[in-house]
């Protein structure tokens, strides 16, 4: 029997798992799946990896549209697709849909912030821009190297203005597998009153 | 084949596991609040840390050292079994050096050697709710934490004060993460409660009993509740040293001779107390 991929369910997304647990505790840090994301198929493979990671039929997603990386998710991980209103995990794939993304995402309610949304975007590979994080999981205020799609997916969730304890967070992987994670408590801040720049 | 071929790696179906891993990455986006999973079956009784196995199981993999810890002790009957178990259904390294240790799973202590950034100190917590000493009802509970309701907790330490002079909370002493949720530490001794703040680790809690996953994640701000004009305390050990390798520097545990009325102490780390006498005898 020839399989449709080489991902090996147990070891594999143990891995994944743990890099973007890795990526999530220490936010703005790069890990990558690239290794892993090579047994996948189709265009979306790093996005997919993630997918067979977290999702199965017990939550939901949203693909913004995007029919060829909902087909392959439903395909692989038995979950179903729903409104992005709806949905517990919104996969982004395209710089104009962030915002929608944001303002439909569910930020859960102050009584149950964990039935909030996680939005996870695949992000561009150049890391031009510089930008300055600072909360759980940054020793202090530290800059990161960024991609501009990452700035401005931080400036559109902020433009939500949630109450924490909800809010969104946010899992950027690209098409290498190189993945950063920005959870909702971590917040942007100026250095001389910029908050994201140009890299040097 | 033996029985452990029966069983899925690290013995939790991928199913149960994918939802603890959704579950651990909610924990750490929201430090310090309980966030409900659907506890699995596990052999042995909940209550005797299968939150922490649960936690472990869905973490581990091929690349892992595991260390298991009882009240600061490599050895004793709960952290052999457990390690026992997750060896057996993993074939993951064991160890009982601190330093080596990806994973640790404990009941009760955090490790005297300050961890770092590769490791994960998993938490065995029989009751996750701080607020539960106030108030019965879970319903009500998950209100509080909703509108940061806190002046019940805040009452209870000062009704100490007034009663005892002290706050006389031992274990599971409160503490506010992030300056947001309040959260019970664990059964931990309040020695312990400053190696939660700005850690380099990551810390897990897992509830098996309770059904509730929570984290501290690493450089977090976690404050002992205390007031303005009584600051927190830790427990005080000044004049008292460990018997076998003289540190006055840790947690001690008090043991009693009943022959001879003495009375003396003793690292409750074991790891850290035999690394501290092969050093010496270096």
């Amino acid at each position: 029997m020839n399989k449709l991929y080489q991902f090996d369910e147990v070891f594999d997304t143990q891995s994944v798992f743990r890099k973007l647990l890795k990526a999530m505790s220490y936010p703005g840090e790069q890990v990558s799946v690239t290794e892993e994301k090579e047994k996948l198929f189709g265009n979306y493979p790093a996005l997919l990896a993630a997918a067979m990671t977290l999702l199965d039929n017990e939550v939901t997603f949203a693909a913004m549209g995007n029919s060829e990386l909902s087909h392959d998710i439903r395909l692989v991980t038995l979950s179903q697709e729903t409104e992005p209103d709806k949905a517990d995990y919104l996969f982004v794939t395209k710089a104009e849909q962030l915002s929608d993304a944001f303002a439909s995402a569910k930020c859960g309610t102050l009584t149950d912030p964990h039935t909030s949304a996680t939005i996870i975007i695949r992000d561009n590979e150049a890391l031009c821009k510089a930008l300055c994080l600072s909360g759980p999981g940054i020793d202090g205020v530290r800059e990161y190297a960024c991609s501009e799609l990452l700035c401005e997916a931080i400036a559109a969730r902020d433009n939500q203005v949630y109450e924490y304890p909800q809010g969104v967070d946010m899992i950027f992987i690209s098409d290498s597998g190189r993945i950063m994670a920005v959870p909702r408590l971590v917040k942007r801040r100026e250095t001389n009153g910029i908050c994201c720049s140009i890299r040097r | 084949m033996t029985q452990a071929d029966h069983y899925n790696y690290a013995f939790l179906d991928e199913g149960s596991k994918r939802e603890i891993r959704r579950t651990t990455l909610k924990a750490i986006a929201i430090p310090g609040y309980q966030v409900p999973f659907g506890s699995r079956e596990l052999p042995i009784g909940r209550g005797w840390g299968t939150g922490g196995i649960q936690l472990t199981l869905s973490l581990i993999g091929p690349e892992d050292t595991l260390k298991v810890i009882d009240q600061g002790s490599d050895e004793s009957v709960n952290a052999v079994n457990i390690k026992k178990f997750i060896r057996l259904t993993t074939n993951a390294d064991i160890t009982t050096d601190t330093h080596k240790a990806t994973l640790i799973q404990s009941r009760h202590r955090i490790p005297e050697i300050p961890l770092d950034e590769n490791q994960i100190l998993i938490f065995q917590v029989p009751i996750p709710e701080p607020l539960r000493i106030v108030e019965p009802r879970e319903e009500v509970t998950k209100k509080m934490h909703a509108e940061k309701d806190y002046a019940p907790i805040w009452l209870q330490l000062y009704e100490s004060l007034i009663r005892y002079g002290k706050v006389t909370i031992p274990t599971e002493y409160p503490c506010t993460v992030e300056n947001r949720y309040i959260m019970n530490p664990s059964p931990i001794p309040k020695f312990d409660n400053p190696k939660l703040h700005q850690a380099k680790c990551l810390y897990l809690f897992g509830a098996g009993r309770e059904k509730k996953i929570y984290a501290v994640p690493p450089y977090t701000d976690v404050v002992s509740l205390a007031f303005d004009d009584v600051p927190f305390e830790r427990e005080n050990f000044t004049g008292k040293c460990c018997r076998l390798c003289g540190s006055t520097n840790t947690y001690l545990d008090e043991m009693y001779d009943g022959e001879t009325g003495e009375r003396f102490y003793q690292c409750s780390d074991t790891s850290y107390c035999k690394e501290v006498r092969a050093n010496a005898n270096h």
